[in-house]
């Protein structure tokens, strides 16, 4: 601990985690021009989902399938809560001013953090050790020039990876994906062209909720624990990491989200104030949004009449 | 011209659409039958483009009705209108630009279930349009205004519809390029495609339609044949500019 490559190693595994949460914002942008403020939420709450599973039914299964199902059932449980809000609480405001939606999404994360706390108890819960203790164990690690790279470390960065790359290809490639595209590009056209602009729109949040379901077990797993206020800060950063890339940009949202990682962790390695970690990252966002607000992937196409 | 089957293919009455306070449409009834050219011209603001969009699914329609093959379809959505062979081109093109012009193609398609004509339609739009498939792989908005016309056709192409409606084809094209639009619809409805054309270019417009409509303020204020018409003193003073 404490040298630089274990400050890049810890950098990229949370930088991951911020990348999965914020390709939910940058997507959803993409399409409704809104900020999902509750999206802290899903992922808070796939987090708990995670754990609940493991904490019930994960008792007499071998680890990777425990761990394996349990992300599955976040990832369920995310989803329906991510529909839910498209369905009920933004849905009904698509035509209105913008600052409807926005309200709407702000007084979604309060209601969820509430509910959560009220179901959930007022202590963090811990995720159940059974499952972290081999996955944690620096001595079971790789040894990267003086760093350690913890199973759960590694897992975490090959997970996000292969579902990052997953994504790419999907919306790249497939006839929903570029429906996708379409939409956020111009929904009047996507409409007329008889693409089901809602079915887009809900498919958009239910994937973004996917995502960040399955980096809330990862981090209550790296972590230890999981708690109603989670989602907020890992909120906030990583709709930081999506402006840092370029809201609305789908590998802006990936590569603002590694970047934001490493900027904190070699921020409190150089400077050792990891009380300090919070002030690199928002201090990023306020340099970008100075210099770049694009963001640093975030361009204007040229578009000819 | 007479037209080919007693019921019209689309058949508007009394339609009325408004925006709020604005009353955009106020009453419009027109026939468009089996294999015509239609053309509705107009001043900018007279209604034409709510007109195309209500019945496109795209704009609510306030009262009157819309059938299509004798069926009333006043209201549905833009999807159910494209799975019956209604397709609009709106004004402006509206191409996706950040998607290649392949994928525009292929959004075309979207409302297919059964994707199997699409590679033989694909390559039909690139026989019509050759640019287009010399330029399959670039993106939507790299082409120059003619050809982003082409591809919004080649687009509206690719589920065969029964009728296109084309919403100001020629605006801001190069006089060439207007030409080549207006012998693709020619094209188009040899091919067995029906017309619904809506243009400020009445000359063109009047020249290549079996039928016109004049529409003011929202109402229908003539009609008649494209030869009628043109030679109407007070369409020549009102349109023509002559």
């Amino acid at each position: 601990m404490g040298t630089l490559s274990q400050a890049v190693i810890n950098g990229l595994t949370l930088g991951m985690v911020y990348a999965l949460i914020a390709l939910g914002y940058t997507m959803v942008y993409g399409i409704l021009g809104m900020i999902n403020f509750a999206h802290g939420e899903i992922y808070m709450i796939g987090g708990y989902a995670g754990a609940t599973f493991l904490g019930l039914w994960g008792g007499g299964l071998s680890v990777p399938i425990a761990l394996g199902l349990a992300v599955l059932f976040s990832i369920l449980v995310s989803s329906l809560h991510g529909a839910g809000l498209e369905r009920f609480a933004y849905r009904p405001l698509r035509n209105a001013p913008a600052l409807a939606p926005l309200i709407s999404a702000i007084g979604m994360s309060i209601a969820l953090q509430q509910y959560v706390f009220l179901t959930q108890g007022t202590t963090p819960k811990p995720f159940p050790q059974f499952f972290r203790q081999d996955l944690v164990a620096y001595e079971a690690g790789i040894k990267l020039f003086g760093g350690t790279l913890s199973p759960l470390q590694g897992l975490i960065i090959i997970i996000s990876t292969l579902l990052m790359i997953g994504l790419s290809l999907f919306v790249r490639h497939s006839k929903m994906g570029k429906a996708m595209r379409a939409t956020a590009e111009d929904r009047r056209m996507a409409g007329l062209v008889g693409i089901d602009i809602n079915r887009v729109i809900l498919t958009t949040f239910v994937i973004g909720s996917a995502l960040a379901a399955v980096a809330g077990v990862m981090v209550s797993a790296y972590i230890s624990t999981i708690f109603y206020r989670d989602g907020y800060l890992a909120g906030l950063k990583a709709f930081t990491a999506a402006v840092f890339g370029g809201i609305g940009n789908i590998p802006g949202a990936m590569v603002g989200g590694v970047l934001l990682g490493l900027i904190e962790a070699l921020g409190v390695w150089a400077t050792g104030a990891s009380d300090w970690k919070d002030v690199f990252s928002f201090g990023v966002l306020i340099l970008v949004l100075l210099f770049k607000p694009r963001g640093l992937l975030g361009e204007v196409v040229a578009e000819k009449v | 011209m007479t037209p080919n089957s007693s019921t019209p293919l689309l058949q508007i009455s009394d339609l009325h659409v408004r925006y709020g306070p604005v009353h955009a449409v106020r009453g419009i009834s027109l026939d468009v039958y089996q294999g015509e050219i239609v053309t509705v011209i107009g001043a900018n603001g007279a209604g034409k483009s709510s007109t195309l969009l209500s019945i496109a699914g795209a704009e609510k329609l306030s009262s009157g009705s819309i059938t299509f093959q004798g069926i009333e379809v006043g209201g549905k959505k833009s999807p159910f209108m494209v799975s019956r062979g209604v397709n609009l081109v709106p004004e402006g093109r509206h191409i996706f630009s950040r998607l290649t012009v392949e994928e525009n193609l292929e959004m075309g398609a979207f409302s297919l279930k059964d994707p199997s004509p699409i590679p033989a339609r694909k390559e039909h739009v690139f026989a019509t349009f050759p640019v287009l498939g010399e330029r399959k792989d670039q993106l939507g908005g790299t082409l120059s205004g003619g050809e982003q016309q082409m591809l919004a056709m080649g687009r509206a192409l690719m589920v065969a519809p029964k009728l296109l409606l084309l919403d100001e084809p020629s605006l801001g094209l190069a006089p060439l390029i207007v030409k080549t639009v207006f012998e693709t619809i020619i094209a188009f409805r040899k091919a067995g495609t029906t017309i619904l054309l809506v243009e400020q270019n009445a000359n063109m417009a009047l020249r290549h339609a079996d039928r016109g409509y004049l529409l003011e303020n929202g109402m229908i204020v003539g009609e008649g044949t494209g030869k009628e018409l043109l030679v109407d003193p007070a369409v020549r003073e009102a349109y023509l500019g002559a």
